[in-house]
């Protein structure tokens, strides 16, 4: 994909950038809010990442603007903000998704492929196997060996949702968001997800083969790949 | 009750009122001493022309001697030699009292028995050839009746003078002092999110004009310190979480980078284990600084609270079964409370958790819901040990921490309970902390069922 990224800190947008690299994909940078009307005139891109708080025009207005002139690219908004009333704004003013400050960056990769998949109407997987674990969706089977796995609902969850970003990290924040549907940050799961974590992984143990799912300490879980 | 705790009006009244009645004294003395003065002189003119009849009635025989003979009454009289030696005669009533007696050739003075005043004249005088002292004495009651009488109409006059004066200075105070009562009750009501009002001002150039003006820059100055508090959090926010941020990319890019020697892996996943600690600790006085400035709104919608405590206790149960603790819940369905549910289930899910994180191995933890005096209280119960009693007053205030070696493991901030006090303050309920017996915690959420 072709991103853009709006962000004034130069640290930030170089980690961006290398990030979104090593995925494949290609971004350009700009460091300030003005330029942004220009940028969309001279090239397209999939994707635009904005950072709230620039230089020349805020990323709000920048969004605001770009909404009027009825461009409608997909935007991830960045924001140090957390307050509700920032929240709606941003959304209001049209942004697709919002991250706040500190974010994981692997959480951000994972917005990022979510709109990409958007892009190539990948469809919803019902099965996916990773040697020999095999799981089904729709019946919320898990075999192993060709034995069927008892799992409690949330242990399933969690292994759907690491098949479904196979081989890429998955942040605590993103299990207690998206399994879990806990928004807030403040209260945190991090001792409930990794005792899940762990029971999954009894469970799902291999006769002396590799664990499949990798712990990135500081970072999150990793389901691996073949 | 003492002068300093008396009202500016009141005290304002007395003190006209003094002034006033110092004035009247004064006055009074001087007119009264005017007025008596004036009086005794009438009094003594015509004393003195008495004593010129009876001077000119005086008759002398050899056999008598020197005697009174006239018609008129010239009061009491007496005559003495010149040498004062003895009396030779006297006439009317009453003996004069010889106290005064002298040899001066005149003299007028005063005296009293009994209560009666008199005036006693005395004179030398040379007559029927020979010389000797004559004495006069009258009452002079009546100067002193018509004295008391003065003093007596002025005195009422004075008192209704003081009463009409102390009483108009009063109203007068009042009057005067009615806008500082406007300015009590505006400025009362002048606050947090009405910082933006300011007082009407009358008359710029009075004493309670300067008195507005400097309360409404005191006012622009707190809205302003206010603002920078609010302007502060949000740029705090920026500039805590922006390197924050750049620390965890950097840390995570290089973590996931293939070619990285595995020793350095250690070292950068603890920085971002603590990029975390501080992420949280930087979210949750971040928290407390929009609280303190008035600038979480709460978001009240109808909750239901056994859904409530269900759902923290479904997550929260599996940290319970890791300690073979029991989780429980206590409570009627369909009892509903009007809340911001993200803040209540916050709360709620922070005490549970604690008590999960400090209650020991195999014991039991109940979450308990009553309702009891228009009031819903939520209570955490579990077997714990009892907080020492010297602390206790200490839990819900910021950085407080039961057991200082432990907070690094258990990754507390001391902030949590003070959170949980803030949002049950905020829905006008009240936490709080309960000992049960040798072994066993009680916290409880008071909450008020608003309608």
């Amino acid at each position: 994909m072709r991103l853009l990224i709006v962000e004034d800190e130069k640290k930030i947008s170089d980690s961006l950038v290398e990030a979104l690299g090593r995925s494949g994909h290609h971004s350009e940078v700009i460091d300030n809010g003005s330029d942004v009307e220009q940028a969309l005139n001279r090239s397209l891109y999939d994707l635009i990442i904005l950072d709230w708080m620039l230089p020349g025009k805020s990323g709000v207005e920048v969004l605001q603007d770009m909404r009027r002139r009825k461009q409608n690219y997909p935007v991830i908004m960045l924001t140090a903000k957390d307050e509700i009333e920032d929240r709606v704004l941003g959304l209001d003013s049209g942004a697709d998704d919002y991250l706040v400050k500190p974010f994981a960056m692997v959480e951000l990769l994972a917005r990022v492929r979510r709109f990409e998949r958007n892009l190539t109407a990948q469809s919803e997987q019902y099965f996916y196997q990773l040697e020999t674990l095999r799981i089904k969706v729709l019946e919320r089977k898990v075999f192993l060996d060709e034995n069927e796995v008892e799992l409690t609902q949330k242990e399933f969850d969690i292994l759907h949702y690491l098949f479904q970003h196979q081989g890429q990290i998955v942040s605590r924040h993103m299990l207690s968001k998206d399994v879990w549907k806990i928004q807030d940050r403040a209260t945190p799961l991090d001792n409930v997800i990794d005792v899940h974590m762990t029971k999954l992984r009894k469970k799902i143990k291999g006769k002396g083969a590799e664990e499949f799912i990798e712990t990135i300490r500081g970072i999150g879980f990793k389901l691996r790949t073949e | 009750m003492s002068w300093r705790k008396l009202k500016i009006r009141l005290k304002l009244a007395l003190l006209f009122g003094g002034t006033v009645f110092a004035f009247l004294i004064s006055t009074g003395i001087i007119s009264s001493s005017l007025f008596f003065q004036n009086v005794r002189s009438e009094f003594d003119r015509l004393f003195i022309e008495k004593f010129n009849y009876l001077e000119r009635h005086l008759e002398w025989n050899p056999n008598q001697g020197i005697y009174f003979r006239g018609n008129r009454d010239v009061g009491n009289v007496d005559v003495w030699k010149d040498d004062l030696s003895s009396k030779i005669y006297s006439h009317g009533p009453m003996e004069i009292p010889t106290t005064d007696l002298n040899k001066r050739e005149f003299q007028i003075t005063s005296s009293s028995r009994s209560g009666e005043r008199f005036r006693i004249l005395q004179k030398r005088i040379s007559k029927f050839g020979q010389i000797f002292v004559l004495r006069s004495l009258v009452s002079e009651q009546r100067v002193w009746v018509r004295f008391w009488q003065f003093i007596q109409y002025q005195t009422i006059m004075y008192s209704i003078i003081l009463v009409v004066v102390f009483l108009f200075s009063y109203f007068l105070a009042q009057r005067l002092l009615s806008p500082l009562n406007e300015i009590i009750r505006k400025v009362k009501v002048i606050e947090g999110s009405n910082l933006g009002k300011r007082l009407s001002i009358l008359n710029p150039q009075d004493e309670i004009g300067e008195l507005t003006i400097v309360l409404n820059r005191m006012l622009d100055r707190i809205e302003e310190a206010f603002l920078t508090l609010k302007r502060f959090t949000s740029d705090a926010a920026h500039e805590l979480r922006t390197p924050l941020t750049i620390i965890k990319s950097k840390a995570e890019l290089f973590l996931t980078n293939k070619d990285v020697r595995p020793q350095a892996n250690e070292t950068i996943e603890s920085i971002l284990e603590e990029a975390q600690h501080l992420e949280r600790l930087i979210n949750s006085l971040l928290f407390l600084a929009r609280a303190d400035s008035g600038r979480i709104e709460l978001e009240f919608e109808k909750i239901d609270i056994f859904y409530l405590c269900q759902e923290c206790v479904e997550v929260l149960e599996v940290l319970a079964l890791e300690k073979n603790q029991e989780l429980a819940i206590e409570c009627d369905k369909s009892i509903f409370l009007n809340g911001d549910r993200t803040l209540l289930r916050q709360s709620l899910f922070g005490l549970i958790h604690n008590a999960i994180k400090f209650a020991p191995h195999n014991s039991k933890i109940l979450v308990q819901v009553k309702r009891q005096h228009g009031q819903i209280e939520i209570s955490v119960l579990d077997q714990g040990n009892v907080i020492p009693e010297s602390e206790r007053t200490k839990i819900f205030q910021r950085f407080y921490r039961a057991d200082k070696a432990r907070t690094r493991e258990t990754g507390g901030q001391g902030l949590g309970l003070a959170i949980v006090e803030w949002i049950v303050r905020a829905h006008e309920g009240k936490a709080s902390y309960v000992p049960k017996g040798d072994k066993g915690n009680e916290f409880c959420l008071q909450l008020p069922v608003t309608t």
